[in-house]
């Protein structure tokens, strides 16, 4: 039984040394014996200019055949990946190197800022180390890492209140029931195509590379300016005869609504899988109408724990309406967090859900865990999710919302107080608050001069958040409304919304 | 010409930037997150019913939504089929 997720190309090159595993937008495809080899290749030339066991390498890295080369020689040399979106500003990418305070860094020159290696501890650089590929050490003064594992495979950074992102370490332990599990229940086999839309720093990805692998399958990687084009991701449905899709209600919907589906064969497509937000019932029916009969997958799960409930559509009946996230994966437990007190999940319960299990991460690489877990008498610690569920009759588990400042955007976290935090670093800005009101980003803001325009803001965000994290909506006010003790009165800002 | 850019900015500045600053010709439009992922859609849209061309899929793409200038450019050329 496969123990780490490197085996798991091992395994499939036995059995399948002849498929295609991965092709890439560019038209770059790899095959299992091939992929294997090259593994190795890349992993010698890791460890022959100074890579160790243990040691974290991140990676700014669009998606190609040589980018998850990369990645699984880095998981081969026994190291673990951290990945950087690339299309987020420099100085977040600069925090979240300094925060992993990882080994070494994989890039490609074409695509990352010229100043980002000179705002870092950059030892050294190894220019081209693999096709246009390189590598930069960094020597980070009094660094110990006590986190150092090889039983570490990624870390991966989402939005943190405090205005620093933070990393939630994975072991392999931790991935592996999901990517067993998800590939048998969404019939992954040697035949199947996937298309891989999601960049490497949100966890959709780990089905998209891992389960792929693991049935003898081939993965279709789209680089990460594509994977935002829905008309694009249409056409290469038809283009790559895809078969498995995993992304969110959002994307399925823009792909219906702009991808001109008339136009293109996508009768392949066949298992529909989507996640990261709440599955609207009309997008869902259009998703049925538009890909009939096939298998459709609600799963849901925090970066914290993986996916950890599911919930599979039955087509001969009226969709459900709320759409359940359904009941618990089989290497998770499930509970409900009432007053302090657990419940099982049980009909007409509502209150927090909690989970724990195989798939659940131990700790953050930059803060502290110990508030997002609940313990119980046994000394079990159950992660919070921060969301609030009910359970219907039949024993599902159905999503209401978040019990505190977090929101889904485009199925990605985001903590409105980090928008916030990088909105008061304007010399103008002297007081600030984000909502979320009808699935807007509203942010309100105190200028005390009045002079700072909203193209201004725009831009200042644009340095410091990614695309997803900027505000819909800017309301310049007086002054912002705060409750008796001094904490703002969020209640207060959605109501001057509707004014 | 300016009749297009007239006409592209009043639906970039009623139906996608919702505040009272004026957009100019050469106003950055993605790159400022004036015009998301998904607004692109929508100005892409409106750029084929109302100027009756078709945009590839590639074509999607900040090169050519930069900016008004550059949008006008673009829908200039695939109407004279270049």
């Amino acid at each position: 039984m496969v123990s780490r997720l490197e085996e798991i190309i091992e395994n499939t090159a036995k059995v399948f040394p002849h498929n295609k595993a991965i092709e890439d937008y560019e038209g770059n495809a790899i095959d299992y014996s091939s992929l294997e080899t090259n593994i190795k290749r890349v992993s010698n030339n890791f460890q022959n200019i100074g890579i160790k066991p243990s040691q974290s390498v991140s990676f700014i890295l669009s998606k190609n055949v040589d980018s998850i080369l990369c990645l699984l020689a880095v998981l081969h040399s026994e190291c673990n990946y951290i990945p950087i979106d690339e299309l987020s500003p420099p100085k977040r990418q600069i925090s979240v190197i300094v925060e992993s305070r990882c080994t070494a860094l994989l890039f490609r020159e074409s695509s990352v800022d010229s100043q980002l290696l000179e705002s870092l501890p950059t030892a050294r650089v190894h220019k081209n180390f693999l096709g246009d590929i390189s590598l930069a050490f960094f020597n980070w003064e009094n660094h110990s890492d006590d986190f150092a594992s090889k039983n570490l495979a990624t870390i991966l950074f989402t939005s943190g209140s405090t205005g620093i992102p933070k990393g939630v370490c994975l072991k392999h332990e931790n991935m592996l029931p999901f990517i067993r599990w998800s590939k048998n229940i969404t019939n992954l086999t040697e035949q199947s195509r996937v298309i891989s839309i999601a960049p490497l720093h949100f966890d959709l990805s780990v089905y998209d590379i891992f389960s792929t692998l693991m049935s003898g399958g081939c993965v279709y990687l789209l680089p990460a300016k594509e994977a935002k084009n829905p008309m694009l991701i249409s056409m290469l449905l038809e283009k790559w005869s895809i078969t498995h899709i995993y992304t969110t209600p959002t994307m399925l919907k823009l792909i219906i609504q702009y991808g001109k589906v008339e136009k293109y064969n996508q009768t392949h497509l066949k298992n529909i899988i989507f996640a990261g937000e709440q599955m609207p019932v009309e997008t869902l029916q259009n998703v049925i109408n538009t890909w009939p009969d096939g298998n459709y997958f609600n799963f849901y799960g925090p970066t914290e724990t993986n996916v950890i409930t599911h919930y599979q559509v039955d087509t001969s009946l009226p969709i459900e309406n709320p759409i359940p996230i359904g009941i618990e994966c089989p290497y998770a437990k499930c509970k409900i967090l009432i007053d302090n007190v657990l419940y099982f999940v049980e009909p007409h319960r509502s209150g927090e859900l909690v989970a724990c299990g195989e798939s659940m991460f131990d700790q953050y690489k930059n803060a502290s865990s110990e508030h997002v877990f609940y313990l119980d008498e046994t000394g079990n610690k159950w992660y919070k999710t921060g969301d609030s569920v009910e359970i219907n009759g039949n024993g599902q588990i159905i999503y209401k919302g978040r019990l505190n400042r977090m929101v889904k955007r485009h199925g990605y976290r985001v903590e409105l107080d980090e928008i916030a935090k990088a909105m008061s670093t304007l010399d103008d800005v002297s007081d600030a608050a984000v909502i979320f009101a009808d699935e807007k980003l509203v942010a309100f803001y105190t200028d005390s001069n009045f002079n700072i325009s909203e193209i201004e803001i725009r831009k200042h965000l644009g340095d410091l958040l990614p695309v997803y994290m900027i505000p819909d909506k800017f309301v310049k006010i007086l002054e912002l409304p705060k409750s008796s003790n001094h904490k703002i009165d969020y209640q207060k800002l959605n109501s001057l919304l509707d004014e | 010409m300016s009749d297009m850019k007239e006409t592209i900015r009043n639906f970039i500045q009623s139906d996608i930037a919702n505040d009272n600053e004026s957009i100019s010709y050469d106003t950055p439009l993605m790159s400022s997150g004036i015009i998301d992922s998904i607004t692109a859609l929508q100005l892409v849209s409106f750029l084929e019913d109302t100027f009756k061309i078709e945009f590839q899929p590639h074509e999607v793409d900040q090169e050519n939504l930069e900016t008004i200038d550059t949008i006008a450019k673009f829908v200039a050329s695939k109407q004279s089929g270049v």
